[in-house]
C-alpha cells in the first residue's frame, strides 16, 4: 500500500536511489526492516558507499559528510534516512524514505518488512547520470498516487504556461466537521494542515522536477531534457526549493483514462495518521477524531473504489446515486446526516491525492486514471468491501 | 607531519615507581569510532593520531542526548555525545587542517567560542576579540592521554623527530581586561562587527539572529560550558520536559547542570521572530512549572538539593532587547518593546541577551571570576523574581508599570 510522503529529504531521487542501491547491497533480495534503512555506523555497508553527493570538507581535516545536515559532524550521517545512533525524528526520516521507495515501486512494504522489488533491483543496475535513469524514474514516479494526483492538479491550475506551485494542494480534505462532546462542539480533526501540505507538495514537485514533468521557470529552458535529472540536479540540491513558478510538461493524453497507478492510497492510509493529531489544547478533538477515524475512512475508501471500478469498466460514476447509497448504511458511512451531501463533495478530494483524479461531467464524475484497485483495497474491512460491491455497481452509469 | 611519540623509558620508569601500571594513557585514550588510539606493536605504542585532531576543544563541542528532563538530572544519557563544529560553517574562521589549526582573523566575528574553551589559552587574542594563532607550531593538539600521563613520557614530536613541539600560552591583552570591567556596568557593550560584504556573518549579532538550532544554540552552549566549573557539568539539547496538563508535551532548547543549579534555557533568534511566534508567553511559565515539579521529585527520591532557573535566551540585536523608555532601545515601532516587557512581567519570565552571556564569559575568563555563573543563576535571577533580565548594560527591574531601571550588577 501507498503512505503520503512529507519529509523534504525523500524528494531527492539521487538520494533515493542511492538507499535503493545500499539497500540490495546490504540485502539484496531479502526482507528487512525499517530500522536497516537508517544509517548504522557500525555496519560495514552503509549509504555513503553509493552517495555521490558526499562533500569533502577541508576545514574538518578533509571529512566527507552529508552536505545536507546542518550538523556536519552529527551522529545522524544521513539527512535522508538519519542513524541508527542518532535520530531525533524517531524513525519518521527512515520510516518516509521507505514510504518513498515503496510508493515508487522500487520496494514492497508490509509493516514493518520491506523487500525490494525486480524494479527496485532494476534501479540498481541503472547509473544515475544515464538517459536510462531518468526513462525509467518517469515511468516509476507515475505508480506513485498523490503524485499523479498532483499532477492533474498542476494541469488544472496551469494558466498561460505556467503553474503556480501555492495553488497545488495535495492533502487530506477537511470537510470541517464538528460533533458534540459533553454539550461541547468539538472540531473533527480530518484534513491535513497546512504546514503537512507544503512538505508532501514540496516533496512531489521535487520529484516532478528531477523527472522533468515541471520545470522551474528559473531554469527553463532545459538545454537537454532527456538529462532532466542531471540538468536540474543543482537545484534540487538546495536546502530549500522556493521557486512558485513552473512550466507543465506532460506527455500528450497522459490523463485519458488509461494511465495506470499500481500504488494508490490504501484503505489504511485515507486519513492522516493519528500520532500526527498533535493540535495543542485540543485532546479532546484528537480523540473524538480517533474513535470516529472509522467512517471517514470508509466513505473516503468508497469514494477512491468507486471510481476505480468506474475506471475499470469504463464507466463513469453517478456521485448523487453514490452518497444516496452510502447514506442507507449510515453506521459504516455516516457521520452527520444533516451534512452528508456536503461533506461527501468535499471528500471527493481524497480522489486526486489516492492517485484517481476525476472530470465532473454534469453529474457523474469521469476517472482520468486507472488504479490498483488490489492495493487500494488492502486494510478495508470485509463489511465495507461487500457493502460496496452492493452499492457501486448502481452508481455507475 | 607530527605525531604522538611515547618514551619508552620514562613509560618503563613510571611503571616500575608503580605511579602508573603501563596501561593509564589507553584508559585516556580519546577514542575514535570506538577503537583505541594508543595501541601497542610489541613493546612500542603507537598512536594513528586521530585523536589529537578530533577532540580539540577549540574546534568541537559535545553535548549529550537525554530522553527527558528527568534523565537529565538523573544523568542517564540516551545516546552517544552530539559533537558540532565550534566555529559554524557559516563563519568557517577555525579549520582545522591535517597537523594544525588556522584561524583566518578577518572572518572571526568574536564570537569568543573558541578562544574559551582552548584550555591551554594557545588562541590569542586581538584588541577587537578576535582570535589567532600565530604559527602552526604553536597549536597543541592536546590530548588527555598526554595530560594524565604520570611519568611525563608522552609528547608531540615532528616526523623526523629532531623537533619538539613546544606550547605557548598567549596572555590576554590588557585593553581587553579593561574593556571587560566596564562590563554591566550600566552602559550598553557594543560587540564588534566585520565589515564584510562577503560573509554570511559579520557580527555576533548576526550570527545569533538567525538558524536557532545551528547557530545560536550550539553557541549558547559553548557558553555555558565555559561559564560552568563544575567538573561533571553536563549540557543537553532538545531536551522532552514532561508535562502534566497538555497533550503535546514540550520541548525545551538547552539544559545546563553546573553542581546544584540547572538552568532550562528556551532561546529565540531575535524579539520580533519571539514575539510573531508568541509561544513564550506558554512555554516558559510552562516549562517552569514542570521543570520544578520534576526537580522536586528527583530532590526527594536522591536526596540532592538541586534548584532550577528557567531563563529565555534572546539572540540578535540587544538594542531591542533594552526597557521601551530606555534611549538604547530600537524596538519601539509597533509596541515591541512595550508588549515584551508587559509579557515579561505578566509572567514572571526572566531574560539573558546573547550578548550579555558572551559578555559574562569574558568577564569570567578576564577577570578570573570563579562560580561566576551559579553567582548571576541565583541572585540576579532566582532570588530576585523581579529582576527582568539581563543585558550587557545591568540588570534589568521593574520600577513600575510603565518604567523600568537598568542597575549595574556589582
Amino acid at each position: 500500500m501507498s503512505y503520503l510522503i512529507n519529509r523534504n529529504p525523500s524528494g531527492r531521487l539521487i538520494c533515493i536511489d542511492a538507499l535503493v542501491k545500499y539497500l540490495f547491497d546490504r540485502f539484496g533480495k531479502n526482507e528487512f526492516q525499517i530500522k536497516d534503512v537508517k544509517f548504522d555506523a557500525r555496519a560495514s555497508k552503509n549509504i555513503h558507499q553509493h552517495c555521490s553527493l558526499l562533500a569533502t570538507y577541508s576545514g574538518l581535516r578533509g571529512m566527507r559528510a552529508c552536505p545536507f545536515l546542518e550538523n556536519k559532524l552529527s551522529p545522524a550521517k544521513c539527512y535522508l534516512t538519519q542513524s541508527i545512533q542518532h535520530d531525533t525524528q524517531k524513525s519518521k526520516s527512515a520510516s518516509d524514505a521507505a514510504n518513498a521507495i515503496d510508493g515508487l515501486g522500487l520496494a514492497a512494504r508490509s509493516g514493518s518488512n520491506i523487500r525490494l522489488t525486480s524494479d527496485g533491483i532494476r534501479l540498481t543496475q541503472l547509473e544515475f547520470a544515464s538517459t536510462e535513469w531518468l526513462q525509467f524514474m518517469r515511468q516509476k514516479v507515475l505508480c506513485y498516487g498523490p503524485f499523479v494526483g498532483m499532477l492533474q492538479q498542476a494541469q488544472e491550475q496551469t494558466s498561460g504556461g505556467t503553474v503556480l506551485k501555492r495553488n497545488v494542494n495535495i492533502g487530506y480534505p477537511d470537510p470541517a466537521e464538528t460533533t458534540r462532546v459533553g454539550g461541547k462542539v468539538v472540531t473533527i480533526s480530518a484534513g491535513s494542515t497546512t504546514d503537512t501540505i507544503t512538505r508532501t507538495r514540496a516533496v512531489l514537485f521535487a520529484w516532478a522536477v528531477t523527472t522533468g514533468y515541471l520545470i522551474p521557470k528559473i531554469l527553463s529552458p532545459i538545454a537537454d531534457l532527456s538529462k532532466t535529472h542531471t540538468e536540474t540536479l543543482s537545484y534540487i540540491k538546495q536546502k530549500t526549493l522556493g521557486s512558485q513558478d513552473y512550466e507543465l510538461r506532460l506527455p500528450n493524453g497522459l490523463f485519458n483514462g488509461t494511465l495506470f497507478v499500481d500504488r494508490p492510497l490504501s484503505y489504511h492510509t485515507m486519513t492522516k495518521s493519528t500520532k500526527a493529531l498533535r493540535e495543542r489544547g485540543q485532546k479532546v478533538s484528537r480523540t473524538v477524531t480517533m474513535q470516529l477515524e472509522g467512517k471517514i475512512k470508509n466513505r473516503r475508501f468508497a469514494v477512491v473504489h468507486a471510481l476505480g471500478v468506474a475506471s475499470q469498466t469504463r464507466k463513469k460514476l453517478d456521485f448523487q446515486e453514490l452518497v444516496k447509497k452510502l447514506q442507507s448504511y449510515p453506521t459504516l458511512f455516516v457521520l452527520d446526516k444533516a451534512q452528508f451531501t456536503r461533506t461527501m463533495i468535499i471528500e471527493t478530494r481524497i480522489a486526486s491525492i489516492a492517485g484517481i483524479p476525476f472530470k465532473r461531467q454534469k453529474r457523474a464524475l469521469l476517472p482520468l486514471t486507472r488504479i490498483n484497485l488490489d492495493v487500494a483495497k488492502i486494510g478495508a474491512p470485509e463489511n465495507v468491501l461487500s457493502c460496496l460491491e452492493k452499492i457501486i455497481q448502481s452508481a455507475l452509469i | 607531519m607530527i605525531r604522538l611519540q611515547i618514551n619508552s623509558e620514562k613509560c618503563s620508569s613510571a611503571v616500575m615507581a608503580g605511579k602508573c601500571n603501563g596501561e593509564e594513557c589507553l584508559r585516556f585514550c580519546e577514542r575514535v569510532n570506538g577503537t583505541s588510539c594508543i595501541f601497542k606493536v610489541g613493546k612500542k605504542r603507537l598512536t594513528c593520531l586521530q585523536c589529537l585532531s578530533n577532540n580539540l576543544s577549540c574546534a568541537f563541542g559535545a553535548y549529550s542526548k537525554y530522553s527527558s528532563f528527568g534523565n537529565f538530572l538523573e544523568n542517564k544519557p540516551s545516546s552517544q555525545e552530539i559533537k558540532f563544529l565550534v566555529c559554524n560553517e557559516d563563519v568557517a574562521a577555525l579549520q582545522v587542517k591535517e597537523t594544525h589549526l588556522s584561524i583566518d582573523r578577518k572572518r572571526c566575528i568574536s564570537c569568543g567560542a573558541c578562544f574559551f574553551r582552548c584550555p591551554y589559552r594557545l588562541i590569542a587574542i586581538d584588541p577587537q576579540y578576535r582570535s589567532q594563532i600565530c604559527s602552526p607550531t604553536e597549536c597543541q593538539y592536546v590530548s588527555k592521554c598526554i595530560d594524565n600521563c604520570v611519568g611525563k613520557a608522552l609528547r608531540i614530536v615532528t616526523e623526523n623527530q629532531s623537533e619538539i613541539v613546544e606550547t605557548k600560552s598567549f596572555e590576554i591583552p590588557q585593553s581587553i581586561i579593561e574593556k571587560v570591567k566596564q562590563f554591566f556596568k550600566g552602559k550598553k557593550i557594543d560587540v564588534p562587527a566585520l565589515f564584510s560584504l562577503e560573509q554570511k556573518c559579520s557580527s555576533l549579532e548576526q550570527f545569533t539572529s538567525t538558524k536557532e538550532t545551528s547557530h545560536l544554540i550550539p553557541w549558547a552552549i559553548c557558553m555555558l560550558q565555559t561559564l560552568c566549573d563544575d567538573q561533571d557539568a553536563r549540557f543537553a539539547n532538545e531536551l522532552h520536559i514532561e508535562t502534566i496538563e497538555n497533550p503535546r508535551d514540550a520541548r525545551v532548547d538547552i539544559c545546563a547542570k553546573n553542581y546544584n543549579e540547572v538552568v532550562i534555557v528556551e532561546s529565540k533568534v531575535s524579539l520580533s521572530k519571539l514575539l510573531a511566534e508568541d509561544r513564550y508567553r506558554i512555554q516558559l511559565p510552562l516549562y517552569k512549572k514542570e521543570g520544578e515539579r520534576i526537580t522536586i521529585d528527583y530532590n526527594e527520591s536522591a536526596n540532592e538539593d538541586i534548584s532550577t532557573t528557567v531563563l529565555l535566551l534572546v539572540g540578535g540585536k540587544e538594542s531591542d532587547l533594552f526597557p521601551p523608555d530606555h534611549q538604547e532601545c530600537t524596538s519601539r515601532t509597533g509596541n515591541q518593546a512595550a508588549t515584551f516587557y508587559q509579557h515579561l512581567s505578566d509572567h514572571r519570565i526572566q531574560f539573558v541577551s546573547a550578548n550579555a552571556l558572551w559578555a559574562l564569559c569574558w568577564h569570567k575568563i578576564c577577570l578570573d571570576k570563579a562560580d561566576l555563573w551559579n553567582y548571576v543563576l541565583k541572585n540576579i535571577f532566582r532570588d530576585s523574581q523581579e529582576n527582568l533580565g539581563l543585558l550587557t548594560a545591568g540588570i534589568v527591574k521593574r520600577q513600575d508599570r510603565y518604567r523600568y531601571l537598568i542597575t549595574p550588577i556589582k
